[in-house]
């Protein structure tokens, strides 16, 4: 188990170099920002001057070995639009994108497996036609436009709920459901799929021979055997889930990275695009890692190899 | 001979529902268990032995059901119609695995992948007998010394995926007399194995049925396993019962055309070279309706009024019967 940690946490470091090594990249495709950041008016002195001060007048491999170095203790340097360093500003935001993501987890999950079991034990009924009704909806409706129709809704028509972030635990429901919809549709499929597999396996039938009740049945045995692709699926949906925050945040202006992220594209201010991408990377892999290491736990096959 | 602990009368078993068109798979199956002897249900596979096997722990699924007959347990309480318990009610729950209990035929699938075989064993001790955790334990590793698993303490505290075919055969046996049932059915229990394992796990089960006073019913498509492990045998044919009797006069004397014919079709044990003669064609599919004898299209002795009717079983002698056209005393009987 120790060694699988290890090369787990190895392989996450080598994710993190790669994917600061791609937005290195980006920013050099990106062209000069001296054009962005100057007046039109600046002269060609002045342009030496900021690209002097910027450090991107040093050979390129110096500009990137510099980069990784400096990244990897936390320094992604100044914001250009801010003027303050990059990192901090982002991990401000971030504790109000995680209780986003979070929250939208939680509601994917708790509504997600109960129905997707719902769903498996009582197949082709209305309950299970009922259930996939709802994962086909949140599946093929972007967020953008389910979270402006729900806005609609229950902000502007109903009244029932803020459509602004950052008002009490209210303003979090409409943004949290929004972002957990596609999530809790993926979920409650692969819950119902994988509880009629466990269900139909022969070990079912010896359980349920040595006179076991079924609901005993049903979680000790079915849903134990179901966890390992659930949690599996759940931990890949944490991407999707932090991506679709930037859109999220921006429909309900929440205050989180995923809006800062955005302004941070018009304003082509890249160590603020960096510092979000860095963030974002880092939390990814280390759920993932947490998630692999929780599925090994599930299966005792993993886990004993 | 004392009354039968397990009695299965007229059992018929259907496939199909309310909306959809009923098929009779199994009808008029009649069987008897007596505490330490063992009866074996012999026939191709499809003739209806496993949904026998599974109806006797009511554990058939829709669309399946027992349609007519009683399957009657006696215990200290007195009988008990199986057949007409809810089947996931609790006094069902109270007999399977504490009453009856059964062994599937393939070990490979039939644990759960995700527990201790320690686990396994102790689950229907501690729901049945009330045991502890620790003292189901215990039990449990008894158990596998008793069902001859070396280093059982050690071997208790693995998962299925760690153990042999044949020792996951003898987890299953495990699991089975974990509460001293009185009836145990056997489902092919060795098919799924090598053959070296098989005369093993075969003996285990004679030894343990003799040992604990278990009524047994083995199912099984292996004539050789028949004559080595049971006392009697039926034989079934497409859902009926074509034949019924003691292992020796089974052997000695063959009556039904069909059971004659497995036996052609099997090496003498003796080790000659002779030629075998197979069964011509197959079973006909469940959903064919037929009239008369179901096995009339393979039979060598097939006469007019073979499909005409589907003769009932009579006795040759006391303790072998016969359902067969052939004999007169079937012929007499409908006369």
């Amino acid at each position: 188990m120790l060694t699988y940690l290890a090369r787990r946490s190895l392989l996450v470091i080598v994710t993190i170099a790669g994917v600061m090594t791609i937005l290195f990249g980006l920013q050099k495709l990106a062209g000069d920002p001296t054009i962005f950041l100057l007046p039109p008016e600046a002269t060609e002195a002045e342009r030496l001057s900021l690209l002097h001060r910027l450090g991107l007048d040093r050979p390129l491999i110096v500009q990137y070995l510099s980069f990784l170095a400096n990244a990897a203790t936390g320094d992604i340097g100044l914001s250009w639009k801010y003027n303050e360093p990059a990192l901090p500003i982002v991990l401000e935001a971030f504790p109000a994108t995680i209780l986003l993501a979070t929250s939208a987890l939680a509601f994917s999950i708790l509504t997600a497996v109960p129905l997707g079991i719902l769903a498996a034990l009582r197949r082709d009924t209305w309950v299970d036609t009922f259930a996939s009704g709802i994962a086909v909806i949140g599946q093929a409706m972007p967020v953008y436009w389910s979270g402006l129709l729900f806005i609609l809704l229950f902000s502007t028509t109903l009244r029932w709920l803020p459509s602004m972030g950052g008002e009490g635990w209210l303003a979090l429901i409409l943004p949290a459901v929004t972002l957990g919809l596609n999530t809790m549709a993926r979920i409650m499929r692969i819950t119902r799929s994988s509880m009629l597999d466990v269900l139909g396996q022969d070990y079912v039938r010896t359980v349920r021979a040595k006179g076991i009740p079924e609901y005993a049945i049903l979680f000790k045995h079915g849903l134990r055997n179901a966890a390992v692709p659930i949690v599996a699926l759940i931990g890949l949906q944490l991407g999707g889930l932090l991506g679709g925050a930037v859109l999220i945040e921006t429909v309900f202006s929440w205050p989180g990275v995923g809006r800062l992220a955005v302004n941070a594209v018009y304003s082509r201010d890249f160590p603020l695009v960096q510092s979000v991408a860095l963030i974002v990377t880092v939390t990814f892999s280390l759920v993932n890692m947490f998630v692999d290491v929780l599925c090994a736990t599930l299966n005792p096959q993993i886990r004993l190899n | 001979m004392n009354a039968p602990v397990f009695q299965m009368s007229n059992v018929s078993i259907d496939i199909g529902g309310p909306r959809s068109i009923m098929q009779r798979i199994a009808s008029g199956i009649n069987l008897e268990l007596h505490r330490g002897r063992t009866l074996a249900l012999v026939g191709e596979s499809g003739c209806g032995k496993s949904v026998t096997a599974l109806s006797a722990m009511n554990l058939l699924s829709a669309p399946l059901r027992v349609s007519e007959g009683s399957i009657v347990l006696r215990t200290e309480d007195g009988p008990q119609d199986i057949a007409g318990l809810d089947p996931s009610g609790r006094q069902m729950r109270a007999i399977r695995g504490r009453r009856i209990a059964m062994i599937f035929q393939d070990p490979m699938t039939a644990l759960d992948p995700v527990y201790t075989v320690g686990d396994q064993i102790s689950e229907g001790l501690r729901r049945h007998l009330g045991l502890s955790r620790r003292e189901a334990w215990a039990r449990a590793v008894d158990l596998l010394r008793l069902v001859g698993i070396p280093a059982p303490e050690e071997r208790a505290g693995h998962y299925p995926f760690q153990l042999s075919g044949g020792m996951r055969q003898r987890v299953m046996i495990a699991i089975a007399i974990a509460c001293a049932p009185s009836v145990l059915i056997a489902d092919e229990p060795t098919t799924a194995l090598d053959v070296t394992v098989q005369a093993q796990i075969l003996d285990l089960l004679r030894d343990l049925g003799e040992r604990l006073g278990m009524a047994t019913l083995l199912i099984t498509h292996d004539l050789g396993v028949v004559a080595e492990n049971a006392d009697d045998v039926i034989v079934m044919y497409r859902g009926h019962v074509v034949e019924k009797a003691g292992v020796g006069a089974l052997f000695d004397n063959p009556a039904h055309p069909y059971t004659r014919g497995l036996m052609a079709s099997l090496p003498p044990a003796d080790g000659r070279r002779v030629e075998l003669t197979p069964i011509p064609g197959q079973v006909p599919p469940i959903t064919e309706e037929i009239q008369g004898c179901p096995f009339a299209g393979r039979c060598p002795h097939v006469m007019p009024r073979c499909g005409e009717r589907m003769p009932a079983l009579q006795n040759l002698s006391p303790e072998h019967s016969v359902a067969c056209w052939l004999y007169p005393a079937v012929a007499e009987a409908v006369a």
